[in-house]
């Protein structure tokens, strides 16, 4: 690796970093995200540009956390610019706030490495279109759903057409409805659960934050996913951890059961439907003496929230052996 | 700033404006391009053609200050404050990161070019192309075409 040509004292006033070394000013940019390199770095100068054009920089592209930007900037826009710029290596997509049908199959159309797809808050998504770019991704193996509107049989429908896959997390907001004792209700709050159970049988790492599962379908996924690893199901109030379930769970390496701390949860962890209820129903027996609502602020997406782990660019470029597999 | 701690053996370099500086080997050895000097027994002093005095300063210090955290004599977290705030001064405009950068590309320090790459981005990413510029103090080299070119593509951009 040539150093720079240039002085490299700081007062020197004839530093023209346009000629940084490439590959030091390909490290830069490969710690910026994708939509700072579109509307920022990659328009500074020539050589810039050229650097942010290169398929490298767009292997995975990481439009999450940029909600102030919704209403200014054309996100689809941007989307397919990073998708063309990836010249098809693409492996990673995440996207928060926007999303359609057809950039999903745009995506499809260009690419058949993607291996891991966050969608976030993605309600333009329909469940037809998720279900149809999902049978172009085969080789998916990292799935996030938070706060979509998708139907139970989303679950179902990925699952069949992307055996590979190792993470799944479809996270909601709990709520609490009027308490029924219709047997159908439980078979659809199992849904999910049994969609699971059916298809996902290679799962390393399951999120299901606020499903409406109950302990028959968590029983039918720990029984189904034979690899599992950690299991996050909190805010899944209708499992109640007993003596059986327990030690299913004995081999999961990392548990976070329905009465644990969201303190460390990225997304919002508010409930829904309390205002229905008084407190009789609230306070229904655990195995924790935790109150189990607890009231949160709707949590800043910052870079380094705990819980929500960052992709490490530097890591899928340099290193062939990709890890994609984040414990929660 | 000479170093000598009381480990084995020292190891000479010498800076690019001709300053000597004594570091311990087993801190040099941060550097692919100086452990692979020592080990074929390249004879002292090591010249490194391309960092300055203050830069390689700068840059020992942060040497010896990983080794004092690989042997448990301070922790990683005093480690990392240290590298933001003294060594990369990411929280000041006109930080030494593009300097350090340089130098440990040039050195060959994996982790000091990671924290220094990081340091820089994190203040460059919520910049304007304008910002940028200034920064690095770059010259806007497109052609009135050109750039009115790009900023059609880039529509978006600019709301």
């Amino acid at each position: 690796m040539a150093g720079a040509e240039m002085s490299s004292n700081p007062t020197d006033p004839a530093r023209n970093w346009a000629e940084l070394p490439r590959d030091v000013l390909s490290l830069i940019l490969r710690k910026i995200g994708a939509i700072e390199i579109l509307i920022g770095a990659g328009l500074v100068c020539r050589a810039w540009l050229q650097l942010a054009k290169e398929p490298q920089l767009w292997r995975c592209v990481d439009m999450t956390h940029h909600a102030d930007l919704f209403n200014t900037v054309d996100m689809e826009a941007m989307a397919r610019i990073a998708v063309d710029r990836s010249g098809g290596i693409m492996e990673a997509f995440w996207a928060e706030y926007f999303g359609s049908d057809e950039l999903l199959q745009y995506i499809a159309d260009r690419t058949n490495m993607l291996k891991s797809l966050r969608l976030i808050s993605c309600y333009h998504i329909s469940d037809e279109g998720l279900a149809e770019a999902a049978k172009r991704f085969p080789q998916l193996e990292e799935l996030e759903i938070q706060f979509g509107s998708f139907s139970e049989e989303v679950c179902e429908t990925v699952g069949r057409v992307c055996p590979q896959l190792k993470c799944f997390k479809l996270n909601t907001q709990w709520c609490y409805l009027s308490p029924t004792s219709d047997s159908d209700e439980e078979m659809e709050e199992n849904e999910e659960a049994i969609g699971i159970a059916n298809n996902m049988h290679e799962l390393r790492h399951l999120q299901l934050f606020g499903n409406r599962l109950t302990n028959d379908g968590l029983m039918a996924i720990l029984d189904s996913c034979p690899h599992l690893e950690s299991l996050d199901i909190r805010q899944c109030f209708n499992v109640t951890m007993d003596a059986n379930l327990q030690k299913k769970c004995a081999r999961i390496r990392n548990l976070r059961l329905p009465h644990d701390s969201t303190d460390d949860y990225e997304f919002c962890a508010d409930i829904g439907g309390l205002e229905s209820f008084d407190n009789d129903f609230l306070s229904v027996s655990s195995d924790s003496d935790a109150v189990f609502y607890n009231e949160y602020d709707y949590s800043e997406l910052i870079d380094d929230a705990v819980y929500y782990n960052e992709f490490d660019y530097s890591e899928l470029i340099d290193d062939d052996d990709m890890d994609f597999f984040f414990p929660f | 700033m000479e170093t000598s701690t009381c480990s084995k053996k020292i190891v000479q370099l010498r800076s690019s404006d001709g300053q000597l500086f004594e570091v311990d080997e087993e801190a040099a050895m941060s550097s692919e391009i100086l452990k692979n000097m020592i080990e074929m027994g390249m004879p002292s002093p090591l010249p490194l053609y391309e960092v300055d005095a203050t830069t390689l300063a700068m840059i020992v210090e942060s040497w010896n200050r990983r080794l004092q955290e690989k042997r448990g004599e301070i922790t990683e977290a005093e480690l990392e404050r240290w590298e933001e705030e003294e060594l990369l001064k990411s929280k000041e405009p006109d930080g030494d990161a593009i300097c350090v950068l340089l130098a440990a590309n040039y050195l060959e320090d994996e982790h000091l070019i990671d924290r220094a790459g990081e340091a820089i981005a994190h203040h460059i990413k919520d910049m304007t192309v304008e910002e940028v510029r200034d920064y690095f103090e770059i010259e806007n080299d497109f052609e009135r075409e050109e750039e009115e070119k790009v900023f059609q593509q880039n529509a978006w951009a600019f709301h």
